[in-house]
């Protein structure tokens, strides 16, 4: 609390103060001599008087000094200049609640925001009236815990003290209905709340009427007291807001692009940002950018991966006041080479006869999955090793000896993939002879399509299982890749259970069949991977198709796709066996329930890489998270128009200079009073 | 308007104390109209041969009858009083207030008129003058010469030491052997332990005494505003102070000592009167006289 002057010059009249004073030191030394005969008496009455004499002398000088001392400052009309206080002043008690704006835009500034907020909390409840009940509503992104209004001062300070902002988007305006409804349990007719926030647009829903509490005399409008944690600053910010990876083909395999977007929710033009990639601890690419005022940029860094492996690593930009927002962490499965080994059924010299051909075209077309291909005629099968072979196609393969199938079958079992492309070289009944359970579906007889007319006969795929790993790709104009493809020779299958049918023919045929024998996969493609019975090998589709199939049988595909998950939202997640909590990027770990089916749903509350934890340590990534891209959005609302949101003239906000508008005590009258009373003194003192 | 010619203001600008003493009398004459002595008689004391001079109604007819002589009678006075005058004139009798008389001045004048008056009715004023330890004295004489040599004494008095009213007291009660009248002109400031006791004590030596306690209107009313560096007369020392703030406390200290010289002579029969130095002369010494008369005649009924 300061003293301050409304006329500062007028002031100088204090010094008349000092005239008492001079007046008394002049007056001392010139008393006038006075030879007098009762002088014994004089001085009887000077030793009776001493004391309070010299009391009542000091009493004068003071009372004198008073007097020109205070009416001088009166006229330059002191006051007491404290900081306003953030309470209203209603008529008569009111309930009051305070919602506090704990969201992640209020970590703004390293937490200054929070501070406002919380000071401007405590000066709230500091100032409320004993009579006041308070319900302190922390508004942090999770569902509002509405308490009844109590005069538990301790317990609602506590609330303040230990409110912290989150990563999470809070929605005010629902907090505000929550606070009215726990006001409405007062019996008190006078309500209000107060909304401790950083005035972000995006805390509020622009499109909801003022917050109403229902009384028994009908629903009334509680007083709403906005205050500005901001103090009127404006809150430039970037984020980034948008990060997605991709494969990047002209890198080669393991080539990625990160593009990101990012947005300038500042007033001001940003340039040269820099923006950096960074895998684990090493940072692998950077890029400047110059984003607009209220605009964003969208750029791509690119990075191939050395090898293959589990990768985690942010995209970052230079940190501001708002950190949070400036990071996007992803988790990225790249894939590792994979060992494909093409057993050629019926080789030919013309390459376009020849079996493999395709096949053997399409895995070593390159892309994004790294795959080392070597083809072996069918007769090679029997010497040739399986150890270091991720992936076997069998195309148009005469059934092995069992000594053979059965190595196949333990491939399989321990983890390898095996495609079935079938031909003239199959046999239904050696089929089932030798490979038995490792076909997705027995072979019954080959279908063949008779011509009709001009038009050869052709069957197309039809009915896709686009969610499987393997057609997914083929989601949108895509699939015409696959629908376009005609077969007119086949083998119908034997029904059977444990089989994935991934497509059919459009007779209702199967045509692509999986599943899972021990750890590994089989895939059997019902025809000719090469144009004998159908010309699937030379539609647009059959190459991503194949390495998709490459891929999956080799078991990784799909793992590139770790969850991202937005905060806010909850994750549903499919538990790897043997993991027990999850573990949040802050290092605490949170409990995962038992759960039938192995999944189970989580909400996560921080930013960053979470993982599975087993028995022994962390174990995989399970998902990483995101800060809601709207909560980024710092830019503020206009005072007048939350005035308008919140009911007009029962809304107040509370700007920055209001806050810091000094409260004024006028404090002329008090000295007036006290000059007055000074003189009053005065004169008593002088009649004694 | 003898009232107003003896008003102190004007005495003090006549120039000596005998035209003072003359106007007062005068004055006061006049107001005696009614004399306070009438009706007093007188006793025949013895014959006296008749010389060229005496009054011849006073010659004794029946005596030259039986004696073939003049012879004249002799009357002496029924009261033949001696009178001492005690004036003190400590330096503090030299205090005089703007205007005015002095104190001292002021009992002089007084004593000079009360002298005449008491010669002029064939009573023996003798003086007494108390300046500190130095003590002047003339004798009780009744014949009109005498009234001189008071007047001279008085004429030239200057204030100086200290008030000793013990010492003066001891002075007239060792020449007043036999019932004497004291008149005491003085402003009582001596401080000392029993001081005015024995002051009073003459009155049990079967003296009629009568104390006069002459202060300046100054002393008594302490008007100072100003603040007053006070000198004391009698060696006191000096004081820096603000009137204002004591004058209270003094007025209380004065009439606490004026009071307690009025209860001790009334204690001891003594008459008191507190005379300021503005009060007109005659109209101090009539009301004086007239009260005495009334005290004489209410004694010897």
């Amino acid at each position: 609390m300061d003293v301050s002057l409304t006329h500062p010059l007028l002031a100088w009249g204090a010094l008349l103060a000092l005239l008492p004073i001079l007046v008394h030191l002049l007056q001392r030394r010139r008393p006038r001599p006075h030879p007098f005969a009762a002088m014994e008496l004089v001085l009887r009455s000077q030793r009776e008087n001493v004391r309070r004499l010299r009391l009542r002398r000091l009493l004068l000088l003071l009372a004198r000094t008073s007097i020109l001392l205070f009416v001088p400052l009166a006229v330059a009309r002191p006051y007491l200049a404290a900081e306003a206080s953030a309470v209203a002043s209603p008529a008569g008690p009111a309930a009051t609640a305070i919602v506090l704006d704990a969201s992640l835009s209020m970590r703004w500034g390293g937490g200054k925001l929070m501070e406002n907020a919380k000071q401007d909390a405590r000066r709230v409840l500091a100032d409320l009236l004993p009579e006041e009940p308070l319900s302190v509503i922390v508004c942090d992104g999770r569902p509002p815990k509405t308490e009844s209004p109590s005069f538990d001062r301790v317990r609602a300070r506590r609330r303040i003290d230990e409110a912290q902002a989150s990563h999470l988007r809070a929605d005010l305006t629902a907090c505000l209905a929550a606070a009215a409804a726990a006001l409405a349990e007062s019996p008190l007719p006078a309500k209000r709340i107060f909304v401790a926030t950083d005035l972000t647009a995006n805390a509020w829903n622009l499109d909801a009427p003022p917050p109403r509490i229902p009384t028994e005399e009908g629903e009334i409008q509680p007083e709403v007291v906005v205050l500005d944690a901001a103090r009127g600053d404006e809150l430039p910010n970037a984020a980034i807001t948008d990060l997605r990876i991709e494969p990047a083909t002209e890198l080669g395999p393991r080539g990625h692009a990160f593009a990101f977007t990012v947005h300038n929710f500042g007033s001001e033009d940003l340039r040269d940002l820099r923006v950096e990639l960074w895998v684990g601890e090493e940072l692998v690419n950077r890029s400047f950018l110059d984003v607009p005022a209220g605009g964003s940029t969208s750029r791509r860094l690119l990075h191939r991966f050395p090898a293959g492996g589990v990768f985690s690593g942010e995209v970052r930009l230079a940190p501001d006041e708002l950190v949070e927002d400036d990071a996007r962490f992803f988790v990225l499965h790249v894939a590792p080479d994979i060992r494909v080994l093409i057993v050629n059924g019926a080789p030919s010299p013309l390459r376009h006869r020849d079996e493999a051909f395709f096949v053997e075209t399409a895995l070593r077309a390159g892309g994004t999955v790294p795959l080392s291909v070597r083809t072996i005629d069918a007769d090679g099968l029997p010497h040739q090793s399986l150890d270091d072979v991720d992936v076997v196609f069998l195309l148009n393969v005469r059934a092995p000896d069992r000594p053979v199938a059965e190595r196949l079958e333990r491939f399989v079992r321990e983890g390898g993939g095996l495609f079935f492309a079938l031909g003239d070289q199959v046999d239904a009944d050696a089929y089932a002879s030798a490979f038995g359970e490792l076909l997705p579906l027995a072979l019954h007889l080959p279908k063949t399509l008779q011509a009709t007319g001009d038009e050869p006969a052709a069957a197309r795929f039809a009915d896709f299982d686009l969610d499987h790993p393997v057609l997914r790709i083929f989601h949108g104009p895509a699939i015409e890749g696959l629908e376009s493809t005609r077969t007119h020779r086949y083998f119908l299958l034997q029904p059977g259970e444990g089989a994935r049918v991934l497509a059919t023919f459009d007779d209702g045929a199967p045509a692509l069949v999986e599943r899972s024998i021990g750890q590994g996969r089989v895939i059997l493609f019902a025809s000719t991977a090469d144009r004998d019975w159908s010309d699937w090998a030379i539609q647009t589709s059959f190459l991503p198709a194949m390495q998709q199939m490459a891929a999956y049988l080799a078991r990784t595909l799909g793992k590139r796709d770790v969850l991202q998950v937005r905060l806010g939202e909850s994750a549903a997640l499919e538990v790897p066996e043997g993991a027990r909590a999850l573990l949040g990027p802050d290092g605490r770990e949170h409990p995962l329930p038992v759960v039938e089916g192995g999944r189970v749903t989580f909400t996560p509350v921080l930013p960053g890489v979470h993982r599975f934890v087993r028995e022994g340590g962390a174990g995989e990534p399970a998902f990483t998270t995101f800060v809601d891209p709207v909560e980024s959005d710092t830019r503020r609302l206009d005072p007048r128009e939350l005035r308008a949101l919140l009911g007009g003239n029962r809304a107040r906000v509370s700007v920055e200079a209001e806050i810091a508008r000094p409260r004024e005590t006028p404090l002329w009258s008090l000295l007036l009073f006290a000059g007055l009373l000074a003189f009053l003194s005065e004169g008593w003192l002088l009649r004694r | 308007m003898a009232g107003s010619l003896l008003d102190p203001r004007l005495l003090a600008r006549l120039g000596t104390l005998q035209l003072r003493t003359r106007s007062v009398v005068e004055g006061l004459l006049s107001g005696l109209h009614r004399s306070p002595h009438q009706g007093q008689s007188v006793e025949f004391a013895e014959h006296k041969e008749y010389a060229p001079g005496d009054d011849l109604r006073r010659i004794d007819w029946k005596a030259y009858g039986k004696f073939d002589r003049f012879y004249v009678k002799q009357f002496e006075h029924e009261t033949n009083l001696r009178a001492f005058l005690l004036l003190d004139a400590s330096a503090s009798m030299g205090y005089r207030g703007p205007e005015g008389l002095t104190k001292l001045e002021y009992a002089a004048t007084a004593a000079a008129a009360l002298a005449y008056l008491l010669v002029r009715q064939q009573d023996a004023v003798g003086l007494v003058v108390a300046r500190g330890a130095e003590i002047q004295y003339l004798p009780p004489r009744a014949h009109g010469a005498h009234i001189s040599a008071v007047l001279n004494v008085l004429e030239g008095l200057r204030p100086s030491g200290r008030t000793d009213l013990a010492r003066a007291a001891d002075f007239v009660a060792e020449k007043a052997r036999r019932r004497a009248a004291v008149f005491v002109f003085s402003d009582l400031f001596d401080f000392s332990p029993g001081a005015l006791v024995r002051l009073v004590d003459l009155r049990r030596m079967k003296n009629e005494v009568s104390v006069f306690q002459v202060l300046d209107p100054w002393e008594l009313e302490f008007p100072f505003e100003d603040a007053t560096r006070f000198i004391g007369l009698e060696g006191e020392g000096e004081l820096e102070v603000d009137p204002r703030e004591i004058r209270a406390s003094y007025l209380r200290a004065i009439q606490t000592l004026c009071e307690e010289a009025r209860r001790l002579c009334l204690q001891a029969d003594v008459s008191y009167e507190l005379v300021r130095t503005d009060t007109p002369l005659d109209r101090l010494l009539l009301g004086h006289l007239s009260r005495r008369e009334r005290s004489a005649r209410w004694t010897s009924r």
